[in-house]
Formats: structure tokens, C-alpha cells, sequence
């Protein structure tokens, strides 16, 4: 497959997608068909310097790829999207123009690790980012806020940001997140009686422990005895 | 544009989770490229790629594995990488040059060697793999085959023919090896270093006669066949026809090609010379047997008068000479005119000694056996003869100690064994002889004289063990035990490795007299007549009679005895060592130990270690414990380097025993070498606060610097020193000095021209000297048992013998500094007042003058050499080397002849750095490589570089007449009259002996 090949795929994408009422098996059609075309052209490239053209391509088909995972509600795809991006928007910016749809990709990235959780991974991709998008760009504060939020323990103010989200496809991000505040809540009453069973037990255990313990140390004086 | 650079996998990992597969292949390609540097990131998807793996519709299975192996192998994980890499099939590149690809092949090829060699499993037991495959039943999976043999492939392709030998030696593939063999380019040496490995390396006795097998054909196939090394390989095969059938091609000029059968002679002789050097009496016997039939000579019947006739052969005749060489005539010969010609014992340490001794009843068995060992071989017996009033205090079993040590200083002069011995012989009838206890010390000499050459012996023997009396004297001991103890040890040594049955039957007789003394004899004889043969039904009877007797003494005898029996059986030995080291009685594990040093002697056997080790830690029994340690030293002798590291933590151990036993293990094993590791090990013992851990040291000491000049082990002169030094303590423990007098003994054995090796120049075990070693430490028994060590002497020659097999005179060239090589300098006396003493101590002279008196070039070499080694300052500037050492030979001897004159009036000379030597020359171990033969006239047969021992030379001008050099071995005259006890008739000294200088 040429890269004009290619090309014209795109377009019947981008037509689709950007129609008022886009055909999702359609589109979800042609990605897989784009897919595997830029596995014939320098997809997801390692090293060296690559031809803009190509990186523009495969990078479209990645932005669309992610919003259409996010419509069908296929979030397993959109975390793969969203890392495949990143080679695109971080390794390799200095090849291409900025995205229009960048900032909209790396705000919903963070919304879905924030989702799930990934407290960890949150920070990480925070410290790809300058700070002029950290403290200007909207799509990228709202998702800083939340987790500010989330640590101070003001889970309310996260219940009322649903209200403002910055584009229609946080929606769904907004929704898991607020599943998992609640489930945490619940979790969280738990706690403190697992926390006595643990010392209860330990101190069964203390007893038969240090009985061991000194079996062992005289083993080892044995065996110690007769080595030497 | 700048190259831009990726900084995390996750995007690729991530198309791993697509469900199409043209994604997932696209991405294991990319992950296949990105792994070395992002191994850490993939590792965590590493479930998913395996899941790949085992999917069977999957089209890039092995482009899975090969991912999954290499994130394997950066975590660490090795047997999953390599059991990946077996997965990924072609895709997995062996003649990749990388680390991945390297450690994955040799991961590879261990558990391939441990699938098809369990024995050599043991080493790698650790690997977790092994232990599936162990648990698999040994089934080899077909991939790892395929992987090894592309290996192979490689290694062949690639030419390097050691590796795919090394490899398929390891793994038991006789069909690469025969292949590598074949198509290597320089076969001779690749045969050699076959040869080498296959007799340092392989364990396993059934899978190492395979090999020679196939080394034999390949030597033969040689476009001129390398017929040394193939009689070396049929000793090893135990096939003595095929040596015969070789030795009488030779002679026939059948396998020398164009060179004719002149030379096919001379090659034959050398090989007679090398198969007497390396294999075992019986062995030698039965090529000696099959020469003659092959030859058409008649073996006479043996006849009542005499049990072994020669067989009439033409005087002179090649086939002659052959006869004369293999029944070790020549050698022997040979071997007694170099220690006597160079003899360098020192007088004056013994009369120190003897000095500084002279109260202790045991210091004086000590130094009757000290003086044996230093002349050793040599048949200078002065010292005793010098003082017998001092001789004449030894009684009962000391006397029996010190006509022994007449054996051991005559040792192997079996022409005259009879006449030396003759006052100490029972004389049998009415005629009264020297005593029981100088009688049974004489058989046992004559056992020590005939060690390994017994023909002449074992009648006479045999019959004084029959008319030994059994009557009891007053005090209450049977005297005929004595002298069937002595009787005994000496068939014993005589008829070694015979298996004779009938002789066996003698011993069983004296055996079954139940005496302890005999008894104990008897057991250790049998052992010896049996040497190596595993006969079940003699070691059963063994047993039994160990089981069912009273006497600690012959169950000992007979534990050494069976010890003995499985001496080199290797696997076959284990059933019996099993039973005798499950015994309740610790004297049968005691032998059990023995056993095991001696039937793995020098294979370095890993279980036979672990067995070793075992026992030195948790029997109960000091002795049994002991002995395990020093079975230590025997089973790794080939690999000395190793001991020290071995039993250093064993020669801290709190008791005793096994402290000793490290001791002497060292002492075995690095026995010659001067190794370093080893002396710093000993030296601490050798101040251990327990007397017979000293006694053990120092022993162990004088046995690894046996021969050692001050220049080549700094630690020689101070160990001398430490010996003198204890010997003159007054308050030194007995023990401990008697040790101190035996290693002074040791250190200076032979008239210094002997040294400790348990294996030949050619890298056989020497069976004599490892027995010789292992019956000597059981002195700690019986004093009696120290003369067995005078088996394990060999002397440190280097002869070369014309087409007549006399020595023509030839110069060796050693490019060494003469004193590097030297002999330690000889003691100075204190003072004038022992003026008699300096003039017989100076015996460096004898040398000097036998070559004087043929008005001879290199006497003036061999004296002006003489004067340098004693006065030259080591580490003096060097003289330049000549530039072309070989040019000129007679300008280099003219000038050294000055320069021996000028040496007379100006000591400080320049020390060379080369030295000449006269046939039949000293070669120490360590000087043997830089010695080569120079001579114009004439060259060797066969061996390209000169080993040391007895090599042939050709005569490239046979017309001219040759200069021979004369034979100096006195015939002793030795009267009737004269006896340890007689003074009356002192004879002479064998060597007159004068002073000049």
C-alpha cells in the first residue's frame, strides 16, 4: 500500500467522521484498514529522521482513532491510542506541526488515568508536559484540578466539576471517575477492621515465630560444629 | 531536522492488545528491535507476548518467542530465555555476535551436556531447567538438538575444531567429534589436545575409551601415524596385542614408510621405553609375551628351578633389545647410573642430625630412614657404613626399619639385590641368620629393590614365607611373624599388579595364620598383588576375614589391601566402597577412604569429592576422617591448583586430624610443584600447637619444594632452615622432629635428583607412585610404611641413548640461568675442628671427576658451572644473550672453558643465561620446556619437543666412530661378614671419594 493509498483512506475517514451523524462501524472499518496500511509505511518509527508526511498521516489516524474509541466506548482502544500518540506528540514534535487536537488528547489522557486510578502514571505523563500548557491550556488544567481535588479530599468539588466539563468526550471519563470516588468511599469503612484482624493475628503468629527462630539458630550451631 | 528519538515502548506494547494479527506481528518486529532498550517497559507485557506465543493460529509465533527470550534474558531469567529461544526456532540467530545471543548458547549447550551426561550434571544443578529435564526423564527436547547442532555447524564452519571438540566431548557426540577430528585442519594438534582433554576431562571410564578408540583410528590414519600417542591411547584402551602388533610392525618396517625399518627401529625403541614409563607392570608383562609369539620366539615353560626362564634371543638383535628395554633392564640401568653419577646429597645435614638427635630412639629410626630417602635410588650407602657403632642401636623393629632402607637406597638394582642383601637374607637350614627382625627388613628390601620388577624376586620370596618358623620364643612372640611380615610387604611389591592367583594364595596363607604382625602385612600384600583388578571374590574374602578376626592390625592391613584392589576402577569400585563405608567398624571406612582416593585417583571425580568432603566433616572416627582429607590431595591431583583453595577451610578446623589430613593432601597433590597457595597453608601448620600436625606440615612442606631451587620458590632455603631449626630444639616434641628429620629427607631425596610425581611426562597416572604416596601415609601407623615412598621417586633425567642403546655424548641446551635450576648450595661446616667432615661433603665433586677423567670439554663446563652456581650472586646483571644460540656450538664450550678458568681467579662473574648439559642430564619438571636438544650430529626420533626420560637419538653420520660415555656403576663388594652389626669388617665405600678444589 502507497502512501497515496493511504491518504485517500484518510479522507474517506475524515469525511465520515466529521459528518453530523458519522457511521461508527464504518469508521471503526476503516481504521483497522488504515492500521494496517501504516504498518507498510513507517509507523510508530524508532529512530532516524522519518518523512513528514508519513508522521502527519499515521498521526491523524490516531487522533481520530482515539475520539472514535472514546464514541463506541471502547476504552481498552483509547488507552492505546493514546500512548501510540505520544511517540507522535512528544518524540517526534519537533518533526511536524503541533495537532490542533493536541491538547484535547493529552486533557482525556489524564482524565482516563485519573479514572483508573493510576495515580502514578498521572504524574509521569504530567512531566512530558511545559508549563504553559499546565497552567493555561483548559483542556489540561481540568483534569490537574480534579486530581487536586481527589488528594485534598474535597470530593465534592469533583461531584460539581461534571457540570463544566471542558468538551463533550470527558463525559464518559467524568462518570468512571466519579464509579470509582464512590466505590472508594465504601472501601474505605472496611479499613479499619482489617487493620485490628491484621495485629490480632500477628500476635498469634509472634508466639510460634520466635519458637522457630530459635530452633533455627540451634540448627545452625549444629551444622556450624560440624563444618568446621 | 533533527533525529528525533524514542523514549517509551508503550505506544508499540500497546498494539500488541489489537485483534488483528498483521498489528501484533508488525508490533513483536518493532518490540524485537526496541528490547534492549526497553526491556524494562516490555517486561510488563511480557504475559502478552507469551500468550502470542502459545497461540497456535498465530503466524508470528517465533518472532514471539524470540521477543519473550530476550526480555527474559535482560531480566535474568535465563532458563526462560533459553526455553523462548528453543520456541523461536531459525529466527533464533546463533552466528549473531552479541551478548543475548552468546549467553543464550551456552545456557544452551550446559543443559545439553547435563541432559546427555548426568554425571556432569551435578555442576550445574543449580540451573532449574536441568531439574525439569531431569524430571522429564532425560528425554532431549529435539529443538535444543537442533540448536547445539547448529552450533556444531557453526564451530565446524567457522574452524574452530577445539570448541566443537570441547562441546561434543562434553555432550558424548562421538559422531561431531570424529567429524571435527576429520575435517581440522591441523589434525596433529588438534589429536593432541583430544588426547590432553580426554584423560584431564572426561569422568567417565566407559565414555573415555570410546574416545581413545576413535583417537587411536585417527592417529593411524595420519599421513604418517603418530605411534606414540597411539600405544599411549591403547594403554589407556588396556590393549596390549595391539601394542605388540605395533612395536613388531616396526620392527618389520612396516609402518615407517619410506624412512625403512632402520628407523622403524628406533621409533620402536622409543615407544618400548614410553609404554615401560607409563603402564603397569602386567600390562608391560603381557606385551612382552605377545612381542615374543608374535616374533616366533618360544616362551620356555616355567620350571621348578626357575619359575620365570628368559627366553633365548639373539644377543643384540633388535628384538632383543626391545625385550630388554620393556622388561625394564635398560631403564633401570639407566636410571641407577644418573643418581649415582649425580648424586648431591649432603652429608652434613644427616650428621647434624644425627647430632642433634642422638638420644631419641624414634629421631634415630627417623634418621636411618631420612638418609635412605636422600640416597634413594643411588646405592651410596656411606653413611650407615660410616658410623655403625650408631647403626648398630637400632633393635627389634628399628632394626627391621634400617635394613629396610637398604631397599629403598638400592632401589632398582635388580642385578645385584641378591648380593647386597645376602647378610640380612635368611640363609634357611642349619645356618643362623641376622635375627628375625633383620631378616623380615631384608625381604621387605628385596621387595623394594624388585618394586614393579619382581621376576627374580617372587620364587625366593615365596619360599622364605613358607619355611618361616612358627615357634614361639621365650618372651612370647613368634619370630617367623617377622619375618612374614617383611615377607609379605616385599611379594607384595614385588609381584604388583600381577594378580596372580597362586602368589595371592601364599598371602592367604600367611593371612590365615591370624597373626597380627603378618597378618596386617599380608593384607596390604594381597591388595598390592591385585593391584587395580576389582576381583569381587578376593575382596569378598577380604571382607569376610575383616569381619570375622580380632585383630585391629589385619583389619587394617586388609582395608588397605582392598583399597588397593580398586585403585583406578573408578564407577565399578563404588559398590564395594558403598558397603565398606556403611560399616560399623571405623577401621573398614577407614579403608573406604583409601578406596576412594585411590579408585578415583587423579579423575577429580565431582562425587567422589562430595564424598570425600562429606565424611572429613561428620564421621566420628579421627582416622577415617583424616584419611578422607588427605584422599583429597590423591583424587585431584591433576588439578593442583585447586587444592589449596579446597582444603584451606579444612586446614583451620578445630580438630587435629583433619588439620593433618590438609597438611599431607597438599603435600600429594602439589607434591614437586613449590606452589605457592600450598606453602602458605603449610607454614602456619608447621607452628600448630599440636606435635603431630608439625610432623604433617612438614612432611607436606618438603614434599611440594622437593627440588625447588632457592631461585625458583624463594621459600625453599627458609624451609630448610625451619627444619634444621626444629631438629636442634630442645624442647621440640618428638613427633614433631621426627617429621622435621623425615622432610629433610624428603627435600634432598635421591641425591637430589628424584622428584615426587604422581603422573608421567605424558600426563599417565604413575600407578607406582600413587600407591608409593598412599601406602607412606600410613607411617602414621607403622614407621615401616615410610619406605613406600621411595616408589613414588622418579628421577629428574634426561637421557639420550644411540641405535645401541648407549648414551652418546650429547649437549642438551637449557636456556636458563644456570642457578635457576640449581641445586641448593651444600651445608658449610661450623668449624675447622671437622675438618673430615668438609672433605666428604663436598660430593658435587664425584660428577666433576668422573667426566675429568676423559680429558672432555665439558668437564671443564660442567666444573667451571659448578663454581658459578656456588659463588655467583642470583639476580646478578645478565649476560646478553647470543644472538644466534644454535650457531656455533664449539666457539659457546670454548668459551664457557675460559670463562671457567677466568672464574678461578674472579668469582664475581656474570652469570649466563643458558647452560649446557652432559647426557645423561638433570632436567627438573619446570626445566623440561626450555631444554632442547642441540646437537650437530645427532637428533630424536619421533618427538618434536623433549619431555625429559629416555628419548632415542639418530646418528646423521653413522660412519664416523661415536664417544660413548662410560658406564660408572660399581659392582658392590659386599662380604658375608659384613652386617649391620658387625664392625668389625668395614668394606668400602662404593665411590672412593676426594677432595680437591
Amino acid at each position: 500500500m502507497t502512501i497515496a493509498n493511504a491518504n485517500a483512506l484518510l479522507s474517506k475517514l475524515r469525511g465520515e467522521w466529521t459528518a453530523t451523524k458519522p457511521n461508527h462501524q464504518l469508521c471503526g472499518d476503516l481504521l483497522i484498514q488504515l492500521k494496517i496500511a501504516l504498518t507498510e509505511l513507517s509507523f510508530l518509527p524508532t529512530a532516524g529522521v522519518q518523512s513528514a508526511e508519513e508522521l502527519l498521516l499515521a498521526r491523524e489516524v490516531l487522533e481520530i482513532g482515539a475520539l472514535h474509541s472514546i464514541a463506541v466506548g471502547d476504552f481498552a482502544a483509547f488507552d492505546r491510542y493514546a500512548v501510540q500518540l505520544r511517540t507522535y506528540y512528544f518524540d517526534y514534535a519537533a518533526a511536524i506541526p503541533t495537532s490542533s487536537q493536541r491538547s484535547l488528547l493529552l486533557g482525556l489522557h489524564l482524565l482516563r488515568l485519573l479514572s483508573q486510578q493510576q495515580i502514578g502514571d498521572f504524574h509521569v505523563a504530567l512531566e512530558r508536559l511545559n508549563s504553559v500548557t499546565l497552567t493555561s491550556d483548559p483542556f489540561v488544567r481540568f483534569p490537574i484540578a480534579l486530581e487536586q481535588h481527589i488528594m485534598e479530599g474535597l470530593d465534592h468539588q469533583v461531584f460539581a466539576a461534571v457540570q463544566n466539563v471542558p468538551h463533550p468526550s470527558y463525559v464518559p471519563f467524568m462518570e468512571q471517575l466519579l464509579q470509582t470516588l464512590r466505590s472508594n468511599a465504601e472501601s474505605d469503612k472496611l479499613k479499619l477492621s482489617v487493620g485490628d484482624a491484621r495485629k490480632l493475628a500477628a500476635k498469634i503468629e509472634l508466639h510460634d515465630y520466635s519458637a522457630q527462630v530459635i530452633q533455627n539458630a540451634l540448627g545452625y550451631a549444629k551444622e556450624l560444629e560440624r563444618i568446621v | 531536522m533533527p533525529a528525533s528519538v524514542l523514549t517509551s515502548a508503550a505506544g508499540v506494547i500497546a498494539l500488541l492488545d489489537e485483534t488483528q494479527p498483521q498489528l501484533q506481528a508488525f508490533a513483536l518486529g518493532k518490540l524485537n528491535g526496541l528490547v534492549d532498550t526497553f526491556w524494562a517497559e516490555i517486561s510488563e507485557s511480557v504475559r502478552r507476548i507469551e500468550e502470542l506465543y502459545e497461540d497456535e493460529a498465530f503466524h508470528n509465533r517465533q518472532l514471539a518467542a524470540l521477543v519473550a527470550s530476550k526480555v527474559y534474558y535482560h531480566l535474568g531469567s535465563f532458563g526462560d530465555a533459553l526455553e523462548f529461544a528453543l520456541g523461536a526456532g531459525e529466527l533464533f540467530n546463533v552466528n549473531e555476535n552479541s551478548e543475548f545471543v552468546h549467553t543464550i548458547v551456552s545456557k544452551c549447550i550446559d543443559r545439553y551436556i547435563a541432559l546427555r551426561n548426568p554425571d556432569a550434571a551435578q555442576d550445574v544443578l543449580t540451573s532449574a531447567g536441568v531439574e525439569q529435564a531431569a524430571a522429564a526423564g532425560g528425554d532431549i527436547d529435539a529443538r535444543l538438538v537442533a540448536l547445539v547442532d547448529r552450533m556444531f555447524e557453526r564451530c565446524l564452519t567457522h574452524g574452530s575444531y577445539r570448541q566443537a571438540i570441547g562441546i561434543a566431548l562434553e555432550s558424548r557426540r562421538i559422531d561431531i567429534f570424529q567429524r571435527a577430528i576429520a575435517e581440522a585442519s591441523d589434525t596433529s594438534a588438534v589429536l593432541g589436545y583430544c588426547m590432553n582433554i580426554s584423560n584431564t576431562l572426561i569422568t567417565s571410564r566407559a565414555f573415555r575409551d570410546s574416545v581413545l578408540a576413535v583417537l587411536v583410528d585417527q592417529y593411524m590414519c595420519l599421513p604418517e601415524p603418530d605411534l606414540i600417542n597411539v600405544c599411549q591411547c591403547l594403554i589407556f584402551l588396556n590393549n596390549p596385542e595391539r601394542v605388540a602388533q605395533t612395536l613388531r610392525d616396526l620392527l618389520e618396517g612396516r609402518l615407517c614408510g619410506a624412512a625403512g625399518a632402520e628407523r622403524g627401529v628406533l621409533v620402536a625403541y622409543q615407544i618400548a621405553f614410553d609404554v615401560f614409563e607409563s603402564a603397569t607392570q602386567q600390562f608391560v608383562h603381557r606385551v612382552v609375551a605377545h612381542l615374543l609369539q608374535l616374533s616366533g620366539v618360544a616362551i620356555p615353560e616355567p620350571t621348578a628351578a626357575d619359575a620365570a626362564p628368559e627366553p633365548t634371543l639373539e644377543k643384540d638383535s633388535p628384538i632383543a633389545r626391545l625385550y630388554a628395554i620393556l622388561t625394564g633392564e635398560v631403564s633401570l640401568g639407566l636410571e641407577l647410573e644418573f643418581l649415582l653419577r649425580n648424586n648431591h646429597s649432603d652429608l652434613l645435614i644427616l650428621k647434624n642430625t644425627k647430632l642433634a638427635t642422638q638420644r631419641n630412639s624414634i629421631c634415630h629410626g627417623g634418621t636411618v630412614i631420612a638418609n635412605a630417602l636422600m640416597h634413594a635410588g643411588t646405592g651410596i650407602d656411606t653413611f650407615l657404613r660410616q658410623d655403625l657403632a650408631w647403626v648398630r642401636r637400632a633393635a627389634h623393629w628399628a632394626k627391621f626399619n634400617v635394613t629396610a632402607s637398604l631397599g629403598v637406597v638400592h632401589k632398582g638394582h635388580i642385578k645385584e639385590s641378591f648380593n647386597i642383601l645376602s647378610p640380612y637374607l635368611p640363609k634357611g637350614g642349619s645356618e643362623s641368620g641376622a635375627g628375625p627382625f633383620a631378616e623380615g627388613g631384608g625381604l621387605f628390601a628385596l621387595g623394594l629393590i624388585h618394586a614393579n620388577h619382581g621376576k627374580k624376586a617372587i620364587p625366593f620370596l615365596v619360599e622364605q614365607l613358607k619355611n618361616a618358623t612358627h615357634s614361639r620364643t621365650d618372651e612370647g612372640y613368634c619370630e617367623g611373624d617377622i619375618v612374614r611380615h617383611g615377607g609379605s610387604l616385599g611379594l607384595g611389591l614385588a609381584a604388583m599388579g600381577t594378580a596372580t592367583p597362586e602368589l595371592f594364595g601364599e598371602l592367604r596363607a600367611v593371612l590365615n595364620t591370624d597373626s597380627a604382625v603378618a597378618g596386617e602385612a599380608a593384607g596390604i600384600g594381597m591388595g598390592l598383588i591385585m593391584l587395580g583388578t576389582g576381583h569381587s571374590e578376593c575382596l569378598d574374602e577380604m571382607l569376610r576375614y575383616a569381619h570375622d578376626t580380632a585383630h585391629e592390625k589385619i583389619i587394617r592391613g586388609l582395608a588397605i589391601g582392598m583399597a588397593l584392589m580398586l585403585y583406578e576402577r573408578e564407577e565399578l569400585a563404588d559398590a564395594h566402597i558403598e558397603l565398606m563405608a556403611a560399616d560399623k567398624d571405623p577401621v573398614l571406612r577407614y579403608g573406604a577412604m583409601l578406596a576412594v582416593s585411590l579408585a578415583y585417583a587423579g579423575t577429580g571425580n565431582n562425587k567422589a569429592i562430595n564424598r570425600l568432603l562429606h565424611v572429613a566433616v561428620s564421621d566420628v572416627s579421627d582416622d577415617v576422617r583424616r584419611a578422607a582429607v588427605i584422599g583429597l590431595g590423591f583424587v585431584l591431583f591433576r588439578d593442583s591448583k585447586q587444592v589449596p583453595g579446597v582444603v584451606s577451610l579444612l586446614s583451620e578446623s578445630y580438630n587435629p586430624h583433619v588439620r593433618y589430613g590438609a597438611a599431607l593432601a597438599l603435600g600429594v597433590s602439589c607434591a614437586a610443584t613449590g606452589s605457592a597457595d600450598a606453602i602458605e597453608l603449610l607454614e602456619p601448620l608447621s607452628n600448630d600447637p599440636v606435635d603431630f600436625v608439625r610432623q604433617g606440615a612438614m612432611i607436606a612442606l618438603a614434599m611440594v619444594l622437593i627440588q625447588q631451587s632457592d631461585a625458583q620458590t624463594p621459600k625453599a632455603a627458609s624451609t630448610r632452615k625451619l627444619f634444621e631449626k626444629v631438629i636442634g630444639e630442645r624442647h621440640e616434641d618428638v613427633m614433631a622432629k621426627f617429621g622435621a628429620v623425615l622432610a629433610q629427607g624428603l627435600i634432598e631425596a635421591g641425591g637430589r635428583n628424584v622428584t615426587i610425581s604422581l603422573q608421567s611426562r605424558i600426563g599417565h597416572t604413575r600407578t607406582s607412585s600413587v600407591v608409593g604416596l598412599l601406602l607412606f601415609t600410613q607411617h602414621w601407623f607403622w614407621h615401616s610404611m615410610t619406605h613406600f615412598i621411595s616408589l613414588a621417586f622418579t628421577p629428574t633425567t634426561l637421557i639420550a641413548l644411540n641405535k645401541n642403546l648407549k648414551m652418546p655424548q650429547v649437549k642438551f641446551h637449557s636456556a636458563a640461568k644456570p642457578s635457576q635450576f640449581a641445586y641448593p648450595p651444600a651445608l658449610v661446616p661450623p668449624k675447622v675442628e671437622t675438618k673430615e667432615k668438609v672433605t666428604t661433603a663436598v660430593l658435587s665433586y664425584t660428577k666433576a671427576k668422573s667426566t675429568k677423567r676423559k680429558a672432555d670439554k665439558a668437564a671443564a663446563i660442567a666444573r667451571g658451572e659448578a663454581v658459578s652456581m656456588d659463588t655467583s650472586v642470583p639476580g646478578s646483571p645478565l649476560q646478553s644473550a647470543p644472538s644466534s644460540p644454535g650457531a656455533e656450538e664449539k666457539s659457546l664450550e670454548s668459551a664457557l672453558a675460559e670463562k671457567a678458568a677466568e672464574k678461578k681467579e674472579d668469582v664475581k662473574e656474570v652469570e649466563p643465561d643458558f647452560e649446557l648439559l652432559t647426557n645423561p642430564a638433570r632436567i627438573v619438571p619446570d626445566q623440561v620446556h626450555v631444554t632442547s636438544l642441540r646437537d650437530e650430529r645427532y637428533r630424536t626420533v619421533l618427538k618434536s619437543a623433549l619431555v625429559g626420560g629416555i628419548v632415542i637419538v639418530e646418528d646423521n653420520t653413522p660412519e664416523l666412530p661415536e664417544e660413548l660415555i662410560e658406564i660408572a656403576i660399581p659392582t658392590p663388594k659386599v662380604s658375608a661378614a659384613n652386617t649391620v652389626g658387625d664392625e668389625a669388617d668395614e668394606p668400602e665405600p662404593p665411590q672412593p671419594f676426594e677432595y680437591t678444589l
